[in-house]
């Protein structure tokens, strides 16, 4: 579905009063369906130059009790949107090219998917710069409130900030390195993340500023002390040597404005203007967020922050704490239904009520805990599509095929090689666990494309070669093949190419067959333009024929062939 | 009128800007964006940007047609989790859960705060010193106020290990005000018609001294002073009791009687003090006499007996079956009478559920009750545990010749636990019987 509407000046007034009779009349259904070659307006872009929108603070256990009474009791009755899902036709992300992919934006910023990084690049992630300076003394300006890890805001001697957080004292480098590698991921996935750094510290070189307010067990506001601070470090995890490893998570750059939603928009950010369910890459964070056992990627773990890049102003969004990720649940090992349920899963509630409690999932009966630090990360009873998140969102409930599919792509992007460099920067004491850690992750990539490249058809890079005859080819890569998950050998393409007239009555499609990934086309000469429809459907040998997908070109009277979009 | 609005922007915005071509409208949720741009080609030449406010319709109009049934079918669940949700935002609001943190006194080693609540006693709240004079003393305060204007304050200064040994002391002081009991007559046939409504006070001074060798071995012995003065009912609906029965019918009915009594209790508790049930065994006996002191040459004396057993069967992974027997009995020494608000009870949460409180009153009393709890949700240290029970009861004149097992009062029902971080217990249970059905909701910390 698509809600760009192009025209120019000379067409305005008449394009503004097709766009509201469009909207009075309610045909809001796809723009394309009636003109498949039309070109496809590309979505303006959201950084531009805006005035500090005020900082909200949302409240988050209110927004995680309508999320989740949403997914149960307003998603499920809501019959329109139950009968499209039966129907596979959920609305398309707003943003999605018109190849499927994800402009770069304030949320997103395409990196290894685009362009693979070098090694070096993956290591570095988001950091600009090392961690703090621990060789001099580093000084306690925020305390941070008891809650289910301690922790406080420290200024090294360069002035920098960090927000430091510990590892729980039997669990030793678990939330650090889960946070750590999580981070660096998502990075690279392309989505905005905190500077995060794991660091070694010397307690007695932390000192605490004057005045600084703290919260003390007892729930009283007070000045922070010394004895604080050892009573905190009482609570991590101290190495042999004595000294403390931390992560250290830098100040991010810019006013901060609060948190986001996976829903709506922000009403005073004007380049908030597409519904935040209906962006590819928050949906696709359903698939990104599985793979990393992200289930606390929810409203609470969110940041906006006003940045000025190139002299304009805007809002950036930010995904932040991933200390609850991989086998890690912030102060000790991520506990066994983690993924497998929301923090109030109405459905199994229910089934344990009648079942008189004996109903015990699968998941619920492995003892998972490899190590400390490693903590109960896992790939036997990791299931892609049915990953859920402690609180369900909208954005998340919208993921259709496509933005699955997307998001898998960006998850396959990701080679052995990289994953290895990414654990290797957690700096786990035991190679053992950092080779354990890299190889589940590499084992649920598998699963991950495994899963969502058999859902649609995996193909992709289309392009038109043309050898200066009047019939292009048009060709792909099917991405299955390339990432090893089928055999090319085995693979044949189903095609079939058709002139779109417009017309009530199409011409039946003649199809062929193709072993290559270069689909010779029969595009008759005309003198009008043509829009040409390639229907594509993927055949693998011992399985049930994929799904089709369909690849619009556009021919101009006289001048050459243009691939306009693809549709899966 | 909103795309009227709409139109006259994009006619401002082309006279503003006549030398501009417009790149592009989107049509979003909350805001129209128009983006003027001096070249189509290029994002970065975008000179300006027009945001016109309006409402993105992200459904066609059959979908909201076909919404509706939807909505209107769970409009009183939405409304029940705006109001959870918006109580949520209050407290996160005003933070007043902070505030209810150190009014509770969290965290302080040497005192606490701990509010209670149940449908049947009302609010109550319990304030405890420790360490006041001793490693192991104990100042309790605490007061209570319940529906139809009930009210109670108690104070007790304990200490155990006195001298170094296992022996520890209390003394404690009760003042309850109870304007509206009921009272439905003596015996197992009585009839919910017949229900009446009385008023009681009562003042009670004990003195108890205990001897704890450990945990689960407990005798203690205690003598007490205990004055009860019975008045009228205040409920205007209900039948003051004395204007239904005679003194003569109904001992208690007339006098405010003193008693002075000495009772002996004895418990084995193997059982896991932790606030979910568990596994273990509890048995509570209890033996004591009253005399009366001012009533005419005693007129009141009377011993009591008492057992409660309580068996957790075994430990189960997040699941406990729970047995309960509870027999009890008042008997009257040398033909004296006993005061018709002190014989045994049948009915509400420790005997029947599903019954009304104290429904049925006699001499002696059995009571049996089989609970079965299971675990439905755990998260963050919050568990919410799911139970069903059933309880049966009776009352009679003689607990070996006066009971007819055959004629069980029965309730059955279930009910949710929520355990919170904290030892807060919320529990809510609905109980059925042949009478009707009775509503329990209680939170307390343990």
């Amino acid at each position: 579905m698509s809600y760009a509407y192009h025209f120019k000046r000379s067409h305005a007034f008449a394009g503004a009063l097709t766009a509201v009779m469009a909207v009075l009349s309610g045909l809001t259904g796809p723009a394309t369906a009636a003109r498949p070659c039309r070109p496809v307006t590309p979505i303006p872009p959201d950084t531009l130059d805006i005035p500090k929108p005020s900082p909200v603070k949302r409240h988050t256990t209110a927004v995680n009790v309508i999320e989740t009474s949403n997914a149960y009791l307003l998603r499920p009755f809501d019959f329109a949107r139950q009968f499209k899902r039966l129907n596979d036709s959920l609305p398309r992300a707003l943003n999605a090219g018109p190849f499927g992919e994800v402009p770069n934006s304030s949320w997103y910023t395409a990196r290894n998917s685009h362009r693979r990084m070098s090694l070096g690049e993956i290591a570095r992630g988001p950091n600009t710069a090392g961690g703090p300076d621990t060789s001099g003394c580093l000084y306690v300006f925020r305390a941070k409130d008891f809650g289910l890890s301690p922790g406080f805001s420290v200024r090294d001697t360069l002035g920098r900030e960090y927000v430091i957080k510990f590892d729980s004292r039997d669990y030793g480098e678990l939330a650090s390195g889960a946070e750590l590698i999580s981070t660096k991921i998502l990075y690279a996935a392309g989505y905005w993340v905190p500077e995060n750094h794991v660091t070694v510290f010397d307690t007695a070189k932390v000192m605490v500023d004057t005045g600084v307010e703290f919260i003390d067990q007892r729930g009283r506001k007070r000045t922070m002390r010394r004895d604080d601070l050892t009573w905190m470090f009482r609570q991590v995890a101290v190495r042999d040597d004595g000294r403390v490893r931390a992560l250290a998570s830098r100040y991010i750059e810019g006013e901060p404005l609060g948190e986001w939603r996976f829903r709506g928009t922000r009403r005073d950010d004007p380049n908030d203007f597409i519904p935040h369910q209906h962006r590819r890459e928050l949906r696709g964070l359903r698939v990104i967020g599985a793979w990393i056992n992200h289930f606390d990627a929810r409203t609470e773990n969110t940041f906006d922050a006003y940045v000025t890049v190139n002299g304009r102003s805007y809002v950036r969004h930010y995904l932040l704490d991933f200390g609850s990720t991989l086998g890690a649940s912030t102060s000790g090992p991520m506990w066994r239904s983690y993924g497998h349920e929301n923090a109030f899963d109405v459905p199994l509630v229910l089934l344990r009520i009648i079942t008189l409690g004996f109903y015990s999932p699968f998941y619920m009966r492995w003892d998972t805990l490899v190590s400390p630090a490693v903590g109960t990360w896992e790939a036997r009873t990791f299931d892609p599509g049915a990953f859920s998140y402690g609180v369900p969102n909208l954005a998340f409930a919208n993921m259709t095929a496509a933005d699955g599919f997307w998001a898998a792509r960006v998850v396959m992007s990701f080679t052995d090689a990289q994953i290895d460099t990414i654990v290797a920067s957690a700096r786990y004491s035991d190679p053992a666990d950092a080779a354990y850690v890299a190889r589940i992750l590499k084992k649920r990539r598998d699963m991950i494309g495994r899963y969502y490249y058999d859902r649609v058809n995996p193909l992709g890079n289309f392009r038109l070669l043309s050898s200066g005859t009047e019939s292009p080819e048009l060709c792909f890569d099917d991405w299955a093949v390339d990432a090893g998950l089928h055999r090319g050998a085995a693979t044949r393409y189903r095609y079939a190419v058709k002139v779109h007239c417009g017309c009530r009555r199409q011409q039946r499609p003649d199809w062929r067959m193709s072993e290559t990934t270069c689909l010779p086309l029969d595009i008759p000469v005309s003198s009008g333009d043509l829009c040409v429809v390639v229907t594509v459907r993927t055949l693998r040998r011992g399985r049930r024929p994929g799904r089709d997908m369909r690849a619009y070109i556009r021919r101009a009277a006289g001048r050459g062939a243009v691939l306009v979009r693809i549709e899966r | 009128m909103r795309f009227s609005v709409w139109i006259a922007a994009m006619v401002v915005a082309c006279a503003a800007a006549p030398d501009t071509v417009y790149k592009g409208i989107v049509v979003a949720r909350d805001t129209t964006a128009v983006v003027l741009t001096t070249d189509s080609a290029s994002a970065d030449s975008i000179i300006d940007t027009v945001f016109v406010r309006t409402t993105w319709r992200a459904r066609e109009p059959w979908e909201y047609v076909l919404a509706v049934p939807g909505v209107l079918l769970t409009l009183p669940i939405q409304v029940v989790t705006r109001i959870v949700a918006g109580t949520a935002w209050l407290v996160e609001q005003t933070e007043i859960d902070r505030l209810v943190q150190r009014l509770l006194l969290a965290g302080d080693p040497y005192a606490s705060l701990t509010p209670s609540f149940s449908l049947g006693r009302g609010f109550a709240l319990s304030y405890r010193k420790y360490r006041l004079f001793g490693e192991a003393s104990e100042l309790r305060a605490s007061g209570a106020y319940g529906f139809n204007n009930r009210h109670a304050v108690g104070f007790a200064l304990a200490n155990g290990g006195l001298f170094r040994s296992s022996w520890g002391g209390a003394l404690s002081f009760t003042y309850r005000y109870l304007p509206e009991e009921s009272f439905y007559g003596i015996g197992p046939d009585t009839d919910e018609d017949d229900e009446t409504d009385f008023g009681l006070q009562d003042l009670q001074l004990v003195l108890t001294a205990t001897y704890a060798p450990g945990q689960h071995f407990v005798p203690s012995l205690s003598v007490s002073i205990e004055r009860f003065d019975r008045f009228d009912g205040s409920d205007d609906e209900l039948p003051n009791t004395e204007s239904v029965f005679t003194p003569e019918q109904l001992p208690g009915l007339e006098g405010e009687p003193l008693f002075f009594g000495v009772d002996g209790e004895l418990t084995i508790r193997s059982a896991t003090s932790e606030p979910r049930p568990a596994s273990g065994l509890e048995i509570v006996t209890l033996a004591g006499v009253r005399a009366g002191l001012n009533t005419d040459e005693f007129g009141y004396w009377f011993g009591s007996y008492e057992v409660r057993f309580t068996l957790l069967l075994p430990r189960l992974p997040h699941r406990a079956v729970i047995l309960r027997h509870f027999g009890g009995s008042v008997e009257p020494f040398d033909g004296r009478e006993i005061p018709f608000y002190l014989l045994n009870a049948v009915g509400g949460e420790g005997t029947v559920r599903g019954l009304a409180d104290e429904r049925f009153r006699d001499r002696d009393v059995f009571v049996f009750s089989g609970e079965y709890q299971y675990q439905i949700w755990a998260v963050n240290g919050y568990a919410l545990d799911f139970f069903v029970f059933a309880d049966a009861g009776q009352v009679g004149d003689d607990i070996f010749f006066g009971l007819d097992f055959g004629e069980y009062e029965s309730g059955y029902g279930c009910g949710v636990r929520l355990y919170q971080p904290g030892n807060l217990v919320m529990s809510s249970a609905l109980g059925f019987s042949d009478e009707g059905v009775e509503l329990y909701l209680s939170f307390r910390v343990n």
